[in-house]
């Protein structure tokens, strides 16, 4: 059972819902003109509770997924790991560095273990300015950006 | 005729240049395995942001039957389905081009998709504004008795289970509720935070699930480089003309039908139009081994099937699929509200979008017969290639959404939640479209209890709502006991995505 997956997301799932039950007992469920703020996430939280409860059940009797199967493995795991990394470093940066240097990091880590680093930072750096010319003047969209414009 | 109108706008420079846009991105997302409309139209939604309405969705939907086309090449060529609804053309077109005669198969599949996307678009041009008047005509409890058919048509014949549909459509509800009450103002599951105020974003949310989630999955999965077979003579022998075009037809008519049902698929179509010509067939044991009907007939009604999707769009304001609700929120986000008063309050765009259609599947149709081959070596390009494009482009979209980085923090989220479910093989797709309803569902259910003094009775008073509820409880019966008897077959993959 511990390494069962399904048991795992199951308990998550029963947290969610309980979470959800939690908050929507604080709202109100009915009022005089009809039903209130509470009454579709109360309907919603005990029959996703109920359904979740199945979903257990079906876990554990008929499709056991191992946990150890959820994670990548071998290259995949590296790919996946730099991805995620260069995401949140662009969330923490690019307020403050801008667009260039942000985007310019995520691409470099998605790419420096396909191409030689040097052509990898050139590259990053390379689409990380284009993307901010496209977006911004021929789209119309605009990019984050630091003091300097980029 | 305002359908003449539609044209004159449709063919303006500008609207012309974003419906051949459209459609090139649409064959680019189809021949990329790994790459489907939903994921193509999500991705694409950010560009839009600066533009006017009407190219804006052009180009949406441009992409949104392109990918019908494009998903042919890569089933004939290298037995991999470009997306979804192409998975049937696999089984007679790829053992076609394996006879020399790769040509043919992408001719006819290109025919039959011509053929069937214009044909379903006459059938929005007349189906439309009746259906539309119609609707005039209904109230909240036929509008939550509609949204409650797609759902359970979602949940009860898509994925691997019912339970597991159930629970990412409960969990796309939930979402729904978060922030402000529209009906008393109230804010709900926001714990506090600001920027849960206004609720959860369904572009940051549908970025992560359909854009992240998609890479991390391909990241695991090893390239391979592929041989493209010879592209010959695009047409059929003569003797085959006359069994191909009965094909045709009778996948236009049932693409268009099942398009119409909300919560139905892409895929449904192309399924039965292979039963169904295999089972009409005089000889049914050259299925399988490169029968032209076989690919005329599923490629003709997955394409049929756009058209007959959007109806429910343009006429009732419901999104019949995860793709369609990426329009839906589309349509929001450039101030349009889908349902029967768009024929009457923005007749202009309507009618431009639906123009554009037509002519989109004429660029379609030349640029697929004589660019096959090119279209295959798009396909060869590896995936990884394509990995970090994909993945700045989410994060642009995420961010420009509300110019926060709290939206790019929750595509995040949303994409290793998105990983994590496939993995356990809970469906996303009930997510998105449930998610973009959500609002839409309370609504009419809380008005429809209102109007019937809070009797849940009150909606089998009303016999519209009472056949659609009764329908939608034999749908959910079926589809749990297919499920238990495992009977799901093709359907039990996540698609459209």
């Amino acid at each position: 059972m511990k390494g069962n997956a399904g048991v795992w997301a199951g308990v998550a799932l029963l947290v969610f819902s309980g979470v959800l039950l939690q908050q929507s007992l604080q709202l109100e469920y009915a009022n005089s003109l009809g039903p209130g703020p509470g009454f579709l996430p109360r309907w919603l939280s005990g029959i996703l509770m109920a359904v979740t409860l199945l979903y257990l059940w079906d876990s554990i009797r008929h499709e056991v997924i191992r946990v150890a199967d959820l994670w990548p493995k071998g290259d995949a795991r590296y790919d996946i790991g730099l991805m995620l990394l260069g995401l949140v470093l662009f969330a923490l940066l690019v307020e403050t560095t801008g667009f260039v240097i942000a985007g310019s990091q995520l691409i470099f880590l998605m790419t420096v273990r396909k191409f030689r680093w040097q052509y990898a930072a050139v590259a990053s750096v390379g689409i990380a300015v284009m993307l901010l010319l496209a977006f911004e003047k021929l789209l119309g969209v605009a990019l984050p950006v630091n003091e300097f414009g980029w | 005729m305002p359908l003449i109108q539609g044209f004159s706008t449709a063919m303006t420079g500008w609207n012309l240049f974003y419906c051949l846009l459209g459609v090139t991105i649409g064959m680019l997302v189809g021949v990329l395995p790994g790459l489907g409309p939903t994921t193509g139209i999500a991705l694409l939604l950010p560009i839009t942001f600066s533009m006017d309405a009407i190219p804006a969705i052009i180009m949406l939907s441009g992409i949104y039957y392109g990918a019908m086309y494009g998903g042919t090449v890569t089933s004939v060529l290298i037995n991999t389905p470009g997306e979804a609804a192409s998975v049937t053309t696999c089984f007679d077109g790829y053992p076609m081009a394996r006879q020399g005669r790769a040509g043919t198969a992408l001719g006819v599949a290109g025919i039959g998709s011509f053929i069937g996307g214009t044909v379903s678009m006459f059938g929005i041009v007349f189906v439309g504004p009746p259906l539309a008047e119609m609707a005039l005509g209904f109230g909240p409890p036929e509008f939550f008795a509609l949204m409650v058919v797609g759902l359970v048509m979602v949940v009860g014949l898509m994925g691997k289970s019912v339970i597991r549909g159930l629970i990412s459509m409960l969990i796309g509800l939930s979402l729904s509720l978060v922030g402000m009450d529209p009906l008393t103002g109230n804010l709900r599951f926001t714990f506090g935070e600001p920027n849960l105020v206004e609720g959860l974003d369904f572009v940051v949310i549908s970025m992560g699930l359909f854009g992240i989630s998609e890479v991390m999955l391909g990241m695991e999965i090893a390239a391979h480089t592929a041989v493209l077979p010879k592209v010959g003579k695009l047409l059929p022998e003569r003797e085959e003309w006359v069994p191909t075009l009965k094909a045709i037809l009778r996948g236009t008519g049932l693409g268009f039908v099942i398009g119409l049902i909300p919560g139905s698929n892409s895929v449904i179509p192309a399924i039965l139009s292979y039963s169904i010509e295999k089972k009409l067939a005089k000889d049914p044991s050259r299925f399988g081994k490169g029968a032209i009907e076989g690919v005329a007939g599923p490629e003709t009604a997955n394409n049929s099937y756009c058209g007959g999707a959007l109806i429910p769009l343009f006429t009732i304001g419901i999104p019949s699929s995860p793709t369609i609700a990426i329009l839906f929120g589309a349509f929001i986000m450039h101030g349009l509200t889908p349902g029967p008063m768009l024929f009457q309050n923005n007749a202009n765009f309507v009618w431009a979008v639906i123009a554009s259609m037509f002519i989109g599947n004429v660029m379609l149709l030349i640029m697929n017969l004589p660019m096959a081959r090119m279209w295959g070596k798009v396909a060869t390009i590896p995936a990884s290639y394509m990995y970090p494009g994909i993945v700045i482009i989410s994060v642009i979209g995420a961010y420009c959404t509300g110019n926060r980085v709290w939206d790019i923090g929750i595509m995040i989220i949303f994409g290793v939640i998105g990983y994590i479910m496939k993995k356990i093989d809970i469906p996303m797709a009930p997510i998105v479209l449930t998610f973009v309803l959500g609002k839409m569902i309370e609504n009419s259910l809380v008005q429809s209890l209102i109007y019937f003094y809070g009797s849940v009775l009150g909606f089998f008073t009303r016999p519209l709502a009472c056949v659609l509820l009764v329908l939608a409880l034999l749908i959910f019966v079926g589809g749990a006991i297919a499920g238990v008897r495992n009977k799901r077959g093709m359907l039990a993959e996540d698609i459209e995505v």
